[in-house]
């Protein structure tokens, strides 16, 4: 039974998100916050399965949020509450953690399909996003340390088709694979992504010597 | 540039990275050429030395013609050593003694200057006459070996004769004579010998002359095959004069003399031609005096030559030679002076060359005189060497000054080019600030003007609406969700993927998909064969979303289409998406009042083509927009 928090600042969104989740069956609705603040001591007695997590907080911005789960190494999974769903901060909440996004306007279909996707271990890839990660991920890492991020001739036509705007179903159809296997790609590339972000991350700190070389 | 009157030490010494301060110093003043012309000047003048010890200190010289028997009552003592002059003394005789006799075997020593000789001591003829020797025997002082026996204790008697041609060189004999016991007198003989002949005189500055001049400029200047021929020239006439000196005759002696004779004159002209060309360095060639002179000294040479050959035509053959050599030194000189941009050094090594000239000529008078000086028999080829050497010098510091030239405008050049980089640099900067400025303002004044167009217009619509008490809540949420998808359309048109239109349209699919989620009609799209498309502005990239958003709309809401099928292909440059649905389709012309107007304005503005096609059934929308592939 899927255990949702939603940390919405938003009282009609949250309510409505909070709403979606209570009505749907084998769902349970593990907690609300409506602040940076009170979603932080909601999480100090444990953990859910899933976060619904709005980027811009009244006390900070939902990615601190993110770094502290992934600091505790936890396996929540996490969608963003997006307005506009727009490129910028869909990719940094991507490259922060974030398993997908949410619409804010979406309906209750939407809201549960994306949720029963990032449980079934896939993630959402948009043609602009599709874009984004084979231009960043092509790129050759700049880091020398960092393991090789390259992305597979799979992948990369992956991403190609669905930069054209393809289904998941349609480009299941091209590269003759299922549905589960391009949504587990899509979560694979999203890993890929993280790691990158990180990578690039450490070596600008190195750049910028903020580690000591011991 | 230094004057005459500075001496070394105040030579400036500007760092040079080209020439050491030996070659500065050497190339930038004329001081250093007069004590080298004194130096020239006495060794011209030593010609050779006999050992006092076994000089004949007294002798009787009986000079007499052949023509006039009574020449032996004009017998006379003279002092050695001696000179007979005149067209009747053809025969000499000289009384030597006491010798000692135990120091056998005796050599004797003839140096002397004028004709072929033929020589016997107490009756035992020495040497005969050897035409072709005659130049040698002129030159260059005669070692005989004298037999053992021949020399008498008390009382030795010496005969010379000789024979000459008619002209009044040819008469003269000018002569020293030595005799002395060989062991005594090989070393000292030997030596003054080497030391004395001006062969090696020659050799001594002509190498010097090879090794700092001729060889140097050869090598800085290989486009210029002037300096190749003197180099050539100075060099062949060096192999002469080793050659007489040392006596290693490989070639008939004749050929040596037309090489070393050619040489001087090539030398002569290419020396010409080289001050001509730097006087004149822009005139075509011309036949010029310079010209002339050297083609009078070379039909000189030539008669010279030929006097070698037949006797008969050898006081022609001295004679020339030295008008020849004359002219040679007038040449030189006159192209010295006619330089054009005369060195102020130079005023000193003209000077120097004209006392030359004159010192040369005046001996030569002196010779045709009958009043031999014996400092100075061989001036005019010393003179002539000397100012080769000035002239090669004088060529080599303008080169070096050149290079200093041609640095010194180097590091003005890259002063220059470095000022105006960074001119050039800032002044790109200040463009691209400009440039960036100018951009900003024109996307700020494009993104307000799309939300007028759009979000902003439509809110205001719907305020007015709601005023009016006109709207019901389902047209309110259609209203609003309308705005919100221009919204989307605005941020993705903003985003940097969707430059690329196959990028925007799979946005606005995926869009698209959310909205139209839970509504009977099917839509179909196919852009999977659109290739890379190269990037779009952000306005270019929203109007074309609009126009497709507000043709879906039209086929959905009111052309009641339960199909739509978007189709996008590009070919040669042109993209064409078509918008095909079932619905019930327009009429002809297009009602006014849906929109068609705007969207035919944003197609306009965007450069791209509208049309509506009718289908059965259903209505075509087909957008056509110039496109580059990547």
């Amino acid at each position: 039974m899927p255990e949702v928090l939603v940390v919405e600042d938003e009282p009609r969104t949250r309510a409505r998100l909070t709403g979606i989740v209570q009505r749907q069956p084998g769902y349970r609705l593990w907690g609300e916050a409506g602040s940076l603040q009170a979603a932080r001591v909601l999480l100090q007695r444990g953990v859910p399965e899933v976060l619904l997590l709005d980027l811009g907080l009244p006390d900070g911005s939902g990615l601190s949020l993110l770094e502290d789960l992934r600091g505790r190494g936890s396996e929540v999974g996490v969608l963003v509450i997006s307005v506009l769903g727009d490129e910028r901060s869909v990719l940094h909440a991507i490259e922060s953690g974030a398993a997908g996004y949410l619409l804010k306007d979406a309906d209750d279909t939407a809201v549960i399909a994306a949720i029963e996707q990032m449980l079934a271990g896939g993630a959402p890839l948009s043609p602009s996003i599709a874009v984004h990660l084979l231009r960043r991920l092509q790129r050759p890492p700049r880091a020398p340390a960092a393991e090789d991020l390259g992305l597979s001739s799979r992948e990369i036509s992956l991403l190609r088709l669905i930069a054209k705007g393809l289904s998941y179903e349609e480009v299941g159809q091209v590269l003759g694979l299922k549905y589960n296997t391009i949504t587990s790609y899509a979560k694979e590339l999203y890993r890929k992504l993280q790691v990158h972000s990180r990578a690039e991350a450490v070596f600008e700190a190195r750049q910028l010597g903020l580690f000591e070389s011991s | 540039m230094a004057t005459p009157s500075q001496s070394p030490s105040m030579i400036p010494s500007a760092p040079h990275p080209h020439s050491g301060k030996v070659w500065r110093g050497l190339t930038r003043t004329g001081w250093w050429t007069l004590p080298l012309l004194m130096l020239m000047l006495l060794l011209a003048g030593r010609m050779p030395e006999l050992q006092p010890a076994w000089r004949l200190t007294v002798a009787r010289v009986s000079a007499c013609g052949d023509a006039d028997p009574s020449a032996a009552a004009q017998a006379q003592t003279v002092q050695l050593p001696f000179q007979a002059r005149g067209s009747t003394c053809r025969r000499f005789e000289v009384e030597v003694g006491p010798l000692e006799v135990q120091r056998q075997p005796y050599r004797l020593v003839i140096g002397s200057v004028g004709r072929d000789a033929q020589v016997a001591l107490n009756g035992v003829q020495l040497r005969d006459y050897d035409p072709a020797s005659h130049a040698d025997f002129r030159s260059i002082p005669q070692v005989i070996v004298i037999p053992p026996g021949v020399v008498q204790a008390e009382r030795n008697t010496l005969h010379i004769k000789v024979r000459g041609g008619n002209s009044s060189l040819e008469r003269d004999f000018l002569g020293s004579l030595l005799l002395a016991p060989a062991a005594a007198l090989d070393a000292a003989v030997q030596r003054s010998l080497w030391l004395g002949a001006w062969s090696a005189q020659w050799a001594v500055v002509g190498a010097l002359a090879i090794l700092f001049t001729v060889l140097p400029l050869a090598w800085h200047q290989p486009r210029d095959p002037a300096w190749r021929w003197l180099a050539l020239a100075v060099l062949s006439s060096q192999i002469y004069i080793w050659n007489i000196g040392w006596g290693w005759r490989p070639l008939p002696l004749l050929v040596w003399h037309a090489l070393a004779h050619g040489a001087l004159v090539a030398a002569a002209w290419a020396v010409y031609r080289l001050a001509w060309r730097q006087a004149h360095p822009d005139t075509p060639r011309r036949w010029r005096g310079g010209d002339v002179l050297a083609a009078i000294a070379a039909g000189c040479l030539l008669l010279a030559l030929l006097g070698h050959t037949w006797p008969i035509l050898r006081s022609v053959c001295d004679a020339s030679f030295r008008l020849c050599t004359l002219l040679l030194l007038v040449l030189l000189g006159w192209t010295w002076w006619r330089q054009r941009h005369v060195h102020p050094q130079a005023r000193w090594q003209v000077g120097a060359t004209l006392l030359l000239l004159s010192l040369g000529l005046a001996d030569s008078l002196r010779v045709w005189g009958h009043q031999p000086s014996p400092l100075t028999p061989y001036l005019l080829h010393w003179g002539i060497l000397y100012v080769l050497v000035l002239l090669l010098v004088e060529r080599l510091r303008q080169l070096l000054a050149s290079l200093q030239l041609a640095e010194a405008r180097r590091e003005d050049l890259a002063l220059a080019l470095e000022a105006r980089t960074l001119e050039v640099r800032h002044e790109l900067q200040l463009r691209q600030q400009a440039e960036q400025a100018r951009a900003l303002a024109e996307e700020r004044q494009r993104i307000m003007r799309d939300m007028h167009d759009g979000v902003g217009g439509q809110l205001v619509a719907l305020i007015s609406q709601a005023e009016a008490g006109t709207l019901h809540a389902g047209q309110l949420e259609a209203q609003l969700r309308r705005s919100l998808d221009d919204l989307r359309l605005m941020i993705d048109s903003l985003d940097e993927a969707c430059a690329d239109l196959g990028v925007a349209l799979g946005m606005l699919r995926q869009r698209l998909q959310h909205s139209q989620r839970g509504m009977p009609t099917t839509l179909r799209w196919d852009t999977a064969n659109l290739p890379d498309l190269a990037p779009c502005s952000p306005e270019i990239v929203l109007q074309v979303l609009r126009i497709l958003q507000e043709a879906l709309t039209n086929a959905l809401r009111h052309a009641q289409a339960r199909h739509i099928e978007i189709r996008a292909q590009w070919q040669e440059g042109w993209l064409q998406v078509d918008v095909q649905d079932d619905g019930c389709g327009l009429s002809q012309p297009p009602r006014p009042g849906r929109g068609l107007p705007s969207m035919q304005q944003r197609a306009a503005r965007i450069g791209a083509s509208l049309q509506w096609l009718a289908a059965q059934p259903g209505t075509c929308l087909r957008l056509r927009l110039p496109v580059q592939q990547v």
